[in-house]
Formats: structure tokens, C-alpha cells, sequence
């Protein structure tokens, strides 16, 4: 047999009917003997140049709306040059409501009804309601050792969620006393952000948790 | 010119050079480092599939092997990632790969003792790696579970891979480059970069706060658009006008595709963070990117389309051709699932629920290992000088892993989407106590069991592949090739 | 900020190299002529052991197809 490539293109005899092989054969011998182009550029279907053009003109849109002008600063994609940041929405209520749900629940349970025996009830407790001072510095200070909570007792440890602790600003402390006094049916007066402040300066020099009967004499029922 | 320049430069590709290198001599000379290669592939697979059964039927029976600490599902679902990327998919990469690269440089195959050493070192670092996740020193960055420790071996062991295919590139014997051999020198040059800079940025000098979890992404997404893509790519774009024996419907546009791909899946992998603390004009590109891969996948779309169409009888007849054809078509659809996931509406939906892991296996299985799948079945003749010893087990492997990837794929992305629009809407619970109420949990459980079922028809695919491999690896004399397309070689000889 | 600008500088470097790369990879193929006659460069992967024109995989056992084929064409 032979090597050349003359040789290798010749067909079988017209004769016989074609298989698949067969078409496959002439096939390629017509493609082969088309006029090899010029400048060796196939076309591209002009289909194809429109859709690649709408795309990137689409791309260029886009990052013109959501690019941000390329800021490293700039997190939202709705974004606007000139755009201020809004005073910030603070919602105590919904902030308290999610702080609570985070770090609260787990113990004085989603109905603030505690565990008896083991962490103290919220709702309607005396503790929680009446002088706010008191539930802040819980707050800010954590309590622990035994307390009595409508007529149970109790003796564990509450952490502290302000400098010694979780380090919460004053609003926080604020949102969640606040929507503890007045979820559960406890009905008392939100807590000012400026009682936290005046609170957090006030005990600045406490160290370690507050005891329960500290607190009752600083701020009886 | 440059000498850098000069050093690809070998060959005038205008000047038509007569290769002094038959295939069956390439096929002979790359023998022992192409089945170190797939067989510790085909292991590491069904390795991988048992993980990937564990870590499935764990998701809607959470009792299973709960006690057992190695196989709980955090550490056995990670050492499914990595046994199939760097166990099976790596290896079937650089069986197959190199492969097609040697046969397309037309030269003796020189420093294949660079390939053995690099296949040990690099396994021997896997199974290390997926020791260290099971026994727990897994990472918690995806994609790079495996104690960073490990990471030095791969990268050794890499860089002599790496080494080997550009240096065969260097002496190749023939001027015009192939585009599968485009797609398999950038990927070489890609996957090494990808490797280190994710490595470094993460463990060993890591970068501050956000920039790691970027770094994350720009890799888990990489190795595949820019490592298993391209080298899946090579493959069909070689074995397609390979079999079906005519050339590729249009050569320019092929070109055109890997260009495309290589100048936007760079940009793409930001859009696993939409939503994330990264400046929003990285998230917008990232997502412009991701859609604009629309023009590499419709290029080579029709490509394929063009050069298949009007051979469906040879396609049905050849058993690498089903499986490439499956994973071209694959390759397509999850292409375009994947531009359009990454658009803030729909992604506010399918972030972070199956639906993501079924475009991941859509990927990775139904075009990345099908097409592999195809590859070896066209290589192993070649490489063996031996016939597969039963059709019907490729039958069987064929069937199911198709039905077997497409069950997957349906329960995934419509389940994902079912948990995508719940987790939207806030008045549905993920869990509750009460049995009959609609939970997350819930609508998700039939199909994830469903998901189950279609991993036990992917094992039996799996298993029916190793059987038919391990039978051609060590049966009798008498199965080996009578006839066929590698007998063209002996006949040649013989003539 | 050290750390960052000298992230900021590796990743610049190492960008740039491989940005250069690649354009010239691009120059390079059109230099040499890899971007002309694609016809022809479309049939580089056949050759006389596996013709343009004969189908080169079949199940096993049904691959004398191809055998006679290419005795055929010879």
C-alpha cells in the first residue's frame, strides 16, 4: 500500500450503494476539494455578531447601573452618585426583638417563661419591670449567685452582654431591655439609650457580675 | 523575537513537515503513565461514589452512621469533593489529556519517568489528604479541604506535569497547533496559578477578611471553568472529528471559543458572593462575566452541533461518541443554567440551596466525567492493544450513568428551586415538631431521596466501568484486539 | 495597610506577567501563521493510521466496519 495522500482519496467504485461510511467518504472529499480561502477566515455567522453584540452592549449597561462608579465603598447595587446614607433607620423594637431571639432565648425560653429551677422567667417578673436601671446594669454587669423571682429561687449566672462581656453599644442594650419590658405582657416604659449611657458611666469602676441583693439595694421593687 | 518566544517556535507551521511518528508508536511510548493514571482515576471514582452515597443518604436519613465519627456528614461530604476533584478528576485529566497532547505533537515521548513520579507523589498526596479529612484536620475553605499541609506534594507533583506537557510541547514534530492542544497548554499554565495563588492567599500567608473568601470563589470556580473546561473541551474537540473521521465543522470559530473563555471565566467565580460584604462593582462584573460566557458556549455549541449533525447512527455506534456527545450537550446546558444563575434574581433564589450543588454536578458529571468517561474509552484500545472485553458493560455504564446523572439533575435543580423560593418566604418554617405542617425541610426530603436513588444507579455505572476496565487490565490473551481501529497500525506495519 | 499594598503589588505583578503571557501567546499564533488556513489546521488529527474519512470507534467486536473501510480506501 501506499503512503501518499493521492492514494488515500480515491473512493471505492460508484457502483456499489452507499452506506454511512460511503457519505462520509465523499463527504470529506468534497470538503477537501473546496478552495482553500485566502486569507483563511471562515465566516461567522452574522446571527451570532449580532447577539455577541448585544450582549456586551447589555454587560456595558449593567455595569453602568450596578458598578457602583467602580467605589470601594459602595456595597448596594441600587446605588446612586450623590446618594448620603440615610440617617440610620434604628428600630428599637425589631432590634430587640432579633437580639433577644439570639442570645436570650436559649434560656429564659421564646415565651420569656424560664426554665423553673434553672434560669428566672421574664414575663412578670419584678426584676425586669419597674426601676429600668436595674435590668440594665443585669445587662451591662451579668448577675449571679441566688435570687428569689416571684417566689422561686434561683442560683446561676447571667453573662454579661456590655465591656466585660458580649461589648454591646448602648443601643442595644437599650433595644433589648426595651422589648423585654414590654413584651410578655410586662407593659413597662421603653428604655432611653441616654439611661444606658448614664448607667455605663455610672458603674464604670464595676468589675465581675452583680449580686442579687446589690442590685435590690440599689433599686428595691 | 524574543528568546521566551522562541522557545515555541520550533516548527514553521506553514511548512507541511511529514511526521516521522505513527499514533500507535505515541500510544506505545505513553503506555505505563497513562494507566497509572486511569487506574488510580478509576479508583479514586469509586472511592468518591461510596462518600458520595454516605454523605447522600445522610441528607434525608441523618441517623445513618451517626456514631461513626470519620463518616459524619461535614467531613465525608468534603472528602467526596475531594477524592472526585483531585482523586478522580485530576487523574482522568492528566490520563487523558496529556494523552491528546502527545498524539497531537506527533513526537517520541521523552522524560515519562517525569509523569510516573508525578502520578505517585500526587496520589500518595490525595489519599494523605483524605486521611487528614476524615480524621478531621479538614480546612474550612471549599475546594481546598485537604490539610494545606498536603498542598506543597500536589503542587511539586503538578509543576513536573505541567513541565512535562510544555515541554512536549516544545518538541513537537508538528507546526500547526491543534486547538485541543490551545485548550490543554492554557489550562496547564492556568491550574498551577489558580493552586498557589489560592493556597497562599488562604493558608499560608492569608489575606485579610473578604479578600479570602474572593479568593475562594476565584478558585473553586476556576479549577473548573479554567482546568477541567478547557481540558474536557480539548477532548471533544479532538475525539469528535477523530471518530466520526471528518474535520470540525468550522476551525475558526473553535478558536474563536477558547479566546472567549479564556479572556471571561477568569472574571465569572465572584457570583457565588452576590449579597456578600465585597464592593458591588467586583459582584457586577463577576456577573457581567458570567453572562457573557454565553459567547464561548454558544460558539462552541454550534461547533459541535455542526460537525455531530447527520451522524447520529455513528454516534450511537461508537461508545466514545455517546459519551462525548452527552457531555458536549452538557457542557451547553449547564453553561447557560450558569450565566443565568448568576443574575441577582434568580441567584436571590438558588444561593445557597441544591439547586447550586445540581449545577455543580451538572458540571462536573454530566460534562466534565462523561466526556473523560468517552476518553478513555477511546484510549484504553489504543494504550492496551486490547478490545474492552464486553460491550454490554458499556452499556450498562452508559445507561446508567445517563439516567442516573438526569434523575440527579431534575430532583436537584427542581427541588432546589422549590427550597429557594421557601427559604424566601417567611411564613414557612424550615422545621416543625408538627408532621403534616409545610416545612422547608420537609418539601425538600422527596427529593433528596430521589437524589439517593439516582446515586445508586451512578454506583452501578461506576462499578460496571471498573469491572469492564479491570477485565480488559488483566484478562486472558484472547480478548486482546483481533480487529479494529489499532490494528490499522499493524496492518500498516505489516503492509 | 503594609499588608495590603503588598498584596496589591504581588497581585499586580503576577497579574501582569500573566496578562503579558497570554497577549503574547495571542501574537505569537498570528505571527506563525496559527491563525490562517484553518481549513487545513482542522485535519491535522488524521493521519494514516486513523484516515479523515473512517469512523475510528466502535463497540467491541463490531470494529471490522471500520477494517474494511479503510482496506477500501488503501
Amino acid at each position: 500500500m501506499s503512503d501518499s495522500p493521492t492514494n488515500r482519496q480515491q473512493l471505492p467504485g460508484d457502483d456499489a450503494p452507499y452506506d454511512d461510511d460511503d457519505i462520509h467518504i465523499i463527504h470529506s472529499q468534497l470538503m477537501r476539494e473546496k478552495d482553500e480561502p485566502s486569507e483563511g477566515f471562515s465566516p461567522v455567522p452574522i446571527v451570532l455578531l449580532f447577539l455577541f453584540g448585544g450582549l456586551v452592549f447589555w454587560g456595558g449597561v449593567y455595569i453602568a447601573n450596578f458598578g457602583g462608579k467602580f467605589r470601594w465603598d459602595v456595597y448596594d447595587p441600587n446605588w446612586e452618585p450623590g446618594m448620603t446614607a440615610g440617617p440610620a433607620v434604628k428600630d428599637k423594637w425589631k432590634t430587640g426583638e432579633r437580639l433577644f431571639m439570639n442570645n436570650c432565648k436559649a434560656c429564659h425560653q421564646e415565651n420569656g417563661a424560664g426554665v423553673p429551677g434553672s434560669y428566672p422567667p421574664l414575663a412578670g417578673s419584678s426584676w425586669v419591670v419597674g426601676d429600668d436601671h436595674r435590668i440594665v446594669k443585669i445587662l451591662l454587669n451579668g448577675l449571679s449567685g441566688p435570687i428569689d423571682v416571684e417566689g422561686s429561687s434561683y442560683d446561676g449566672a447571667m453573662p454579661s452582654y456590655g465591656p466585660s462581656g458580649a461589648g454591646w453599644d448602648d443601643f442595644k442594650i437599650a433595644a433589648v431591655a426595651t422589648w423585654v419590658r414590654g413584651n410578655f405582657d410586662n407593659g413597662a416604659p421603653e428604655v432611653a439609650e441616654e439611661t444606658v449611657a448614664e448607667v455605663r458611666a455610672e458603674t464604670a469602676g464595676k468589675s465581675g457580675a452583680w449580686s442579687g441583693a446589690e442590685l435590690l439595694d440599689a433599686h428595691p421593687f | 523575537m524574543s528568546p521566551f518566544l522562541s522557545f515555541f517556535n520550533k516548527i514553521d507551521p506553514q511548512v507541511e513537515t511529514k511526521p516521522k511518528v505513527a499514533l500507535s508508536e505515541v500510544d506505545h511510548e505513553m503506555r505505563l503513565p497513562v494507566l497509572l493514571f486511569t487506574i488510580s482515576g478509576i479508583l479514586w471514582l469509586l472511592i468518591g461514589t461510596f462518600f458520595a452515597i454516605v454523605a447522600s443518604f445522610k441528607m434525608h436519613s441523618p441517623e445513618l452512621l451517626a456514631n461513626f465519627e470519620p463518616l459524619t456528614f461535614g467531613r465525608v461530604r468534603s472528602a467526596h469533593l475531594n477524592a472526585m476533584t483531585y482523586g478522580w478528576a485530576n487523574n482522568a485529566v492528566f490520563a487523558v489529556g496529556l494523552w491528546i497532547m502527545a498524539r497531537l505533537c506527533k513526537a517520541h515521548i521523552r522524560y515519562a519517568s517525569m509523569l510516573i513520579i508525578a502520578g505517585v507523589f500526587w496520589n500518595i498526596g490525595v489519599t494523605i489528604g483524605i486521611i487528614g479529612i476524615l480524621t478531621g484536620g479538614l480546612t474550612s475553605v471549599e475546594w481546598l479541604e485537604m490539610p494545606p499541609q498536603v498542598g506543597p506534594l500536589l503542587a511539586f507533583s503538578y509543576v513536573l506535569i505541567g513541565m512535562w506537557g510544555i515541554l512536549m510541547f516544545r518538541f513537537r514534530e508538528r507546526g500547526h497547533v491543534y486547538v485541543s492542544q490551545w485548550y490543554i497548554l492554557g489550562a496547564l499554565f492556568w491550574f498551577p496559578w489558580l493552586y498557589v495563588v489560592a493556597i497562599t492567599m488562604i493558608f499560608l500567608e492569608p489575606a485579610r477578611g473578604t479578600i479570602q473568601a474572593l479568593t475562594n470563589w476565584w478558585f473553586g470556580h476556576n479549577v473548573l471553568g479554567l482546568w477541567y473546561t478547557p481540558m474536557g473541551l480539548a477532548a471533544i474537540y479532538y475525539l469528535l472529528p477523530k471518530v466520526l473521521g471528518r474535520p470540525i465543522y468550522s476551525y475558526y470559530l473553535s478558536l474563536l471559543g477558547f479566546w472567549s473563555l479564556a479572556l471571561f471565566y477568569n472574571w465569572a467565580g465572584v457570583h457565588h458572593l452576590i449579597g456578600g460584604p465585597i464592593p458591588v462593582w467586583l459582584i457586577s462584573a463577576g456577573i457581567v462575566a458570567s453572562v457573557m460566557m454565553v459567547i464561548p458556549v454558544v460558539v462552541t455549541a454550534i461547533n459541535h452541533h455542526m460537525s455531530a449533525v447527520g451522524n447520529a447512527r455513528a454516534v450511537w455506534q461508537s461508545p466514545t461518541l455517546r459519551f462525548i456527545v452527552f457531555g458536549a450537550m452538557s457542557y451547553t446546558l449547564a453553561s447557560f443554567f450558569g450565566s443565568w444563575m448568576a443574575l441577582r434574581s434568580v441567584n436571590v433564589v438558588t444561593h445557597f440551596t441544591q439547586f447550586t450543588i445540581g449545577h455543580a454536578h451538572h458540571g462536573v458529571y454530566a460534562f466534565f466525567t462523561m466526556t473523560m468517561f468517552g476518553g478513555i474509552y477511546f484510549m484504553m484500545p489504543r494504550i492496551l492493544e486490547r478490545e474492552w472485553p464486553s460491550a454490554m458493560l458499556i452499556k450498562v455504564h452508559f445507561w446508567c450513568a445517563a439516567i442516573g446523572i438526569g434523575m440527579m439533575l431534575v430532583a436537584l435543580h427542581v427541588g432546589g428551586w422549590i427550597q429557594g423560593m421557601d427559604l424566601n418566604n417567611p411564613d414557612i418554617p424550615f422545621f416543625s415538631p408538627d408532621s403534616s405542617a409545610r416545612t422547608i425541610l420537609g418539601a425538600l426530603k422527596p427529593w433528596l431521596f430521589s437524589r439517593s436513588i439516582s446515586g445508586i444507579l451512578l454506583t452501578i455505572a461506576h462499578i460496571a466501568f471498573f469491572v469492564n476496565f479491570a477485565l480488559m487490565l488483566i484478562g486472558p490473551r484472547a480478548v486482546r484486539y483481533k480487529e479494529g481501529p489499532t490494528l490499522l497500525a499493524a496492518e500498516r506495519k505489516g503492509a | 495597610m503594609f499588608e495590603w499594598n503588598l498584596y496589591l503589588m504581588i497581585i499586580a505583578v503576577f497579574g501582569g506577567i500573566f496578562f503579558a503571557t497570554a497577549v503574547a501567546a495571542l501574537w505569537w499564533s498570528a505571527k506563525h501563521g496559527q491563525l490562517r488556513n484553518f481549513e487545513q489546521g482542522s485535519r491535522v488529527i488524521f493521519d494514516d493510521e486513523e484516515p479523515e474519512g473512517v469512523h475510528t470507534d466502535y463497540f467491541p467486536g463490531e470494529s471490522a466496519k471500520a477494517s474494511d473501510k479503510l482496506r477500501e480506501i488503501r
